[in-house]
């Protein structure tokens, strides 16, 4: 810091020493978190992310304790229950929710940076001893974990349900180390939906702005890449070969790469919502699974794209970052 | 109300804001373009019509959702709405201006997905009017439903994106005959695009909302297409004109 | 030109404004409080912008909220330093005035002179982004005059103006005052308003404190004594006398023992009795100065007593 006699008091970046190295992003996340977690919408979409694991705890709870007293069947012996691939019920609650954590990172994160431009709560910020690093990692980090929690708990109360219910059905032996990938999958989410609402948000000082085009993103490319599965399916049932590139670029929206990757971490191809769902007949010939959904992606392919995504929209956001007054 | 279209509808056609429509009209075209790779026995008419309902109809409401926030949002959001109201013009006029230039938008962006479309198909001649016609209400009737929600709520645009991909999605597709409660349906009647072209399939079908495909008048569908801009617009102009338009922040 | 009759506005539980009465006619009137005194919602009160809780507000006779009528004699410059940044200041000033009803060409034509008016004339033609705020103000300033209003409302005008800024600023306010135009200027910086009128009406806590001149004001203020400053090459001979006066209540020799601080009840009686004083008594007397009787004062006087 300058030892001049006149106090400095422009909005440049602050020079002077840094200490307590871990409390400065640590504040920023902290707030990030308070301001996000005081909005009533917040909690609302929150509860709401979790609608398809709601609908599988009453169709559960339905088929073990009602469906099993009327047919006086055993335990472990539904028929239903016995059908269920565990794994694939997580991976249909955490896609079904991608929407709403899609809107929740609109609501907590995408305005957050846009907003400090408007506000130029940046000078303050960065006048402060706080470096732009601390900044943006706060602020990303305090979506990460929102986001992270928001799709990580309603997967785990589902867990622990199904832990405690369906043990003779296979829940437990089936996947082990199913906790972990749970935990990566909403993690992913987390990280994802942080850096690109970061990199989007730093680019304007409009928050109505950032979010349109986050949505604007979100949404395109679900499409474009929704018509590209609709490609690929069509293309298997024509060749039968299911190793074609569409397979990979069907991952390519937001959505798509957290669900290649939890298909990835899952080690499932997917199915159909529920086993009872079987395939449609085509052409008088009964589709098979692989004919009708896009199957889990290559991990050379999705990991490095995820990678590639996270560290790039936090490196645009990083380098976006500027104690410049924002006049207009 | 001319001055409030014209300067509204010269900002909304701005270079870079067309920018990004102008490249999604490129990836219709490239779509379009290469149709026949992934389905070779599609015509010409094939391709044109899916590139449309896939692409050009679905991204309809979302550049509608976009816009709409301009008419008065955006105002509000960066306080040049004091600008606008303490002129001698009635705010009726005003809103009205400004919803015609963001209708007027969101028809040129749909319509360079048209002449897209084409250009990479070239199978839509014979029905680049008639889209023009159903994206011309579909525009007008997405804006004017926009606007009022961006008059009534704070966070619209959440509202309307919910609406552009969420109702817009699921109802047409429904196999009841709820499909009049959707814009797009509406549009898709006014089209009348031929059957038997979906040559991708239930996947491409649910996409583009034809799943649930009920024989809609088209005369009916574009009256009521225009009778419900009318009454959103008329709707919004009442709101607007009885309601205050504050930057919260600078209430003291 | 503009009457308030027991307006109120209440956002929520809270209070903007508070049951004020007040005409504002002629001239530059300055609206005065501290920060959150409710002078923005007042201005938005007169340029129809909000509608008062109950009471009401007339301009010209009429309610201002979404009226053409009032608007077209009315022009605002808002604190706020938006715009339509990818505009430049002539496109911005040609809108306002097309808005208010010109043609294309006579708005322009409109825009370019209050412009010059302003000061502004050789640093239009750039995008509005990259105004100082200065410019800033300006171009707000031309904005509102562009359709010759009769009222003109100025809200923090001289924010972010430099020095020759704010006094050309000023010298524009006074020409506009001159030519008969209604002016009401909000600020919370007492000296700013100082040098722009002596008119003022002084808002704390959303209420109507004080309206009128400031000396009046300050004359009706019985509670506090007024300060007088004399500065004399005999302090304590003159101190002497002046104390045996009836009006005094105290008097202080400074440290330097030239200047005596007095504390009067009836300053005109005591400034009558003086002037006899040297000139019949020839008391030594170099100069007197009044240190309340400005504006800062009369706040303290009202808001903190």
């Amino acid at each position: 810091m300058s030892n001049s006699p006149i106090a400095d008091l422009s909005y440049r970046h602050y020079d002077g020493p840094l200490t307590g190295v871990s409390k400065r992003w640590w504040s920023i996340a902290k707030m990030t978190m308070q301001v996000a977690t005081k909005r009533r919408g917040f909690w609302g979409w929150s509860l709401f992310s979790a609608w398809w694991f709601f609908i599988l705890l009453a169709i559960f709870w339905f088929a073990d304790n009602v469906l099993g007293n009327i047919t006086g069947q055993a335990s472990g012996a539904n028929l239903f229950l016995k059908q269920i691939v565990w794994k694939d019920q997580f991976l249909h609650g955490y896609s079904f929710s991608q929407l709403i954590l899609m809107i929740i990172t609109l609501m907590i994160g995408v305005g957050s940076i846009a907003n400090d431009n408007r506000a130029n709560a940046l000078l303050v910020y960065l006048s402060k001893p706080c470096s732009r690093f601390d900044y943006v990692f706060g602020k990303w980090l305090g979506i990460f974990i929102l986001i992270s929690l928001v799709s990580f708990v309603p997967m785990m109360i589902f867990w622990l349900y199904g832990f405690m219910s369906f043990q003779q059905y296979g829940f437990w032996s089936s996947a082990p180390w199913l906790p972990i990938k749970l935990a990566a999958m909403s993690m992913c989410s987390g990280a994802l939906h942080a850096s690109v609402g970061l990199a989007i948000s730093s680019m304007f000082n409009q928050g109505r702005l950032a979010g349109a085009t986050y949505a604007g993103i979100y949404f395109i490319s679900n499409i474009f890449t929704k018509v590209v599965g609709g490609f690929y399916v069509f293309s298997v049932r024509r060749t039968g070969q299911t190793g074609s590139v569409l397979k990979q670029f069907f991952y390519a929206s937001i959505d798509g790469i957290q669900i290649g990757l939890s298909k990835v971490f899952l080690g499932t191809e997917g199915s159909l919502i529920l086993p009872f769902m079987a395939p449609p007949p085509r052409n008088g010939r009964q589709l098979t699974t692989a004919e009708i959904i896009v199957g889990s992606p290559s991990a050379a392919w999705i990991l490095p794209v995820f990678l590639v995504v996270v560290v790039g929209g936090f490196a645009i956001a990083y380098s976006r970052i500027k104690a410049v007054e924002v006049v207009g | 109300m001319l001055v409030a279209f014209r300067y509204l509808l010269r900002e909304e056609l701005r270079f870079r804001k067309l920018l990004p429509w102008l490249v999604l009209s490129f990836f219709a075209f490239l779509f379009a373009l290469n149709w026949n790779r992934f389905a070779p026995e599609a015509t010409a008419v094939d391709k044109y019509v899916n590139v449309i309902n896939l692409l050009i109809f679905r991204l309809l409401p979302l550049s509608a959702a976009i816009y709409s926030t301009m008419i008065i949002a955006q105002e509000v959001e960066q306080k040049t709405i004091v600008y606008l109201l303490t002129r001698p013009i009635p705010r009726w006029q005003l809103i009205i201006g400004r919803w015609a230039a963001t209708a007027t938008t969101v028809v040129v962006i749909a319509g360079l997905g048209l002449v897209a479309a084409h250009l990479g198909s070239k199978g839509g001649m014979s029905f680049i009017l008639r889209d023009l016609l159903a994206l011309a209400l579909g525009a007008a009737a997405y804006t004017s439903l926009f606007m009022f929600i961006t008059l009534l709520f704070n966070r619209a645009l959440i509202i309307c994106v919910l609406f552009a991909f969420g109702w817009e999605s699921s109802v047409p597709n429904l196999p009841t005959g709820l499909q009049g409660l959707s814009v797009l349906s509406h549009m898709q009647a006014i089209a009348k695009h031929p059957d038997g072209v979906q040559s991708g399939g239930q996947v491409l079908d649910l996409i583009a909302g034809l799943l649930g495909k009920t024989d809609m008048n088209p005369l009916t569908s574009g009256f009521g297409l225009l009778v419900f801009s009318v009454v959103m617009v008329g709707l919004s102009a009442y709101w607007f004109s009885t309601h205050e338009f504050i930057p919260r922040e600078d209430s003291e | 030109m503009i009457q308030i009759t027991n307006a109120s506005r209440w956002y929520g539980q809270i209070i903007g404004v508070n049951d004020i009465t007040c005409e504002i006619g002629p001239g530059i009137t300055a609206l005065l409080g501290m920060n959150g005194a409710g002078k923005s919602t007042l201005m938005r009160l007169i340029t129809g912008q909000m509608n008062p809780t109950t009471g009401s507000v007339k301009v010209f006779g009429e309610e201002p909220f979404d009226n053409p009528n009032v608007f077209r004699k009315l022009g605002y410059c808002p604190e706020i330093d938006n715009f339509y940044e990818y505009m430049n200041g002539v496109e911005f000033v040609t809108y306002m005035a097309e808005m208010a009803g010109y043609s294309r060409s006579e708005a322009k034509k409109r825009a370019l002179e209050k412009i010059e008016m302003v000061g502004m004339a050789d640093r239009v033609k750039k995008p509005i982004k990259g105004y100082s705020k200065g410019m800033r103000q300006r171009i707000k300033l031309a904005q509102a005059m562009v359709h010759d209003p009769e009222i003109i409302l100025l809200d923090e005008p001289l924010n972010g103006l430099d020095p020759v800024g704010r006094h050309e600023f000023l010298s524009v306010l006074g020409h506009l005052s001159e030519m008969g135009k209604t002016i009401i200027v909000s600020s919370h910086i007492l000296y700013e308003v100082e040098q722009m009128t002596r008119s003022i009406l002084l808002l704390h806590r959303g209420r109507l404190l004080a309206t009128g001149d400031l000396r009046v004001i300050r004359d009706l203020i019985d509670k506090y004594p007024h300060k007088v400053r004399i500065e004399t090459p005999k302090p304590r001979e003159v101190a002497g006398k002046l104390t045996q006066l009836s009006g005094v209540v105290s008097a202080k020799v400074d440290d330097r023992n030239e200047v005596i601080n007095l504390e009067v009840n009836n300053p005109n009686e005591f400034y009558e009795v003086l002037s006899r004083l040297v000139l019949e008594d020839g008391l030594p007397i170099l100069s007197f100065t009044s240190p309340d009787n400005n504006l800062e004062s009369v706040f303290q006087y009202l808001v903190e007593g």
